[in-house]
């Protein structure tokens, strides 16, 4: 068998068939982030900026609650605590109080011209004779 | 970046090694070439990435080397620095004192030669020398192998009983 260590050549196959071992895994540090340039960190911004008032027009559109706040009514007065307490101080119970709250902050009634009467006032009339 | 490490960085190793004679600072010298050339995130254009990679290797070790301003003798004992065929480890010892026995130069050509793949020309550019000193070298390098090793060849053979 011819030896390896014969000739230059042979030695030179037989020295290639020994692998050099591989290194240790290359540790690779953490990608750092990309530093934004001003124009993009401006687009981004105004596009939350118009996402967000999308949004809340969006909502307010589509929730009735929304959409109509209903007014107090001309003329009212708010009941207070104190009003109460002393209507109730006043009245014979508490039901009666109750009762009389609904009239006495009910807002004044619009008068009407002379000779003409609102068609709630005329139904509400009671007709005591009957 | 990555393929390069995976199909140069076993020679490139045993090229550090071969300058150092250490395996742990050719390893960390080995991740710093590399390291740089991931933070520079784009190699110059360079005609043979081969060549280029062992002369920054080199350039690294020897940066380091003036540091120091010490050395160490390749230690050959210590760690295995190659994938012996059929796994013959006794093969792969022998192997490694021959070349721990090389001289500096000798071994750095060799290894520059045998394992890097690469010419002669190749060879002298990374080592900064002529490219016939570096084919004498080589040979002077293959006989002493080739002594080193035959004569480890006898020894094994009459410590076997049946030889």
């Amino acid at each position: 068998m011819h030896d390896p260590m014969d000739d230059d050549h042979q030695l030179e196959l037989y020295l290639k068939r020994f692998r050099p071992l591989p290194p240790e895994p290359l540790l690779l540090p953490l990608p750092l982030p990309q530093r934004e340039g001003p124009w993009s960190v401006f687009a981004l911004r105004a596009g939350a900026v118009a996402w967000a008032v999308a949004t809340t027009v969006l909502v307010l559109l589509l929730i009735p609650q929304f959409r109509h706040v209903p007014a107090t009514p001309v003329g009212a007065e708010p009941i207070t605590a104190g009003k109460a307490n002393a209507m109730l101080v006043h009245a014979a119970s508490w039901k009666e109080m109750i009762d009389d709250a609904g009239f006495a902050f009910r807002p004044p009634v619009k008068r009407m011209e002379p000779g003409r009467q609102s068609a709630l006032e005329f139904l509400s009339q009671e007709e005591l004779s009957k | 970046m990555e393929a390069w490490y995976h199909q140069h960085g076993a020679a490139l190793l045993l090229f550090g090694i071969a300058l150092t004679g250490d395996p742990g600072r050719s390893q960390d010298a080995l991740h710093q070439v590399f390291l740089r050339l991931l933070d520079q995130r784009r190699v110059e254009p360079v005609a043979d990435i081969r060549t280029y990679l062992f002369t920054a290797l080199r350039n690294s070790i020897l940066n380091e080397v003036k540091r120091r301003s010490r050395d160490v003798p390749m230690d050959a004992e210590e760690t295995a620095l190659f994938e012996s065929p059929n796994r013959d480890y006794v093969e792969e010892l022998s192997l490694r004192r021959a070349l721990a026995k090389l001289p500096d130069d000798q071994r750095q050509v060799t290894v520059l030669h045998i394992w890097g793949g690469l010419t002669f020309a190749q060879t002298a550019e990374v080592l900064g020398i002529n490219a016939n000193t570096a084919a004498a070298r080589y040979r002077y390098a293959l006989t002493k192998l080739r002594e080193s090793l035959s004569a480890r060849r006898e020894e094994d053979v009459h410590a076997r009983p049946d030889g």
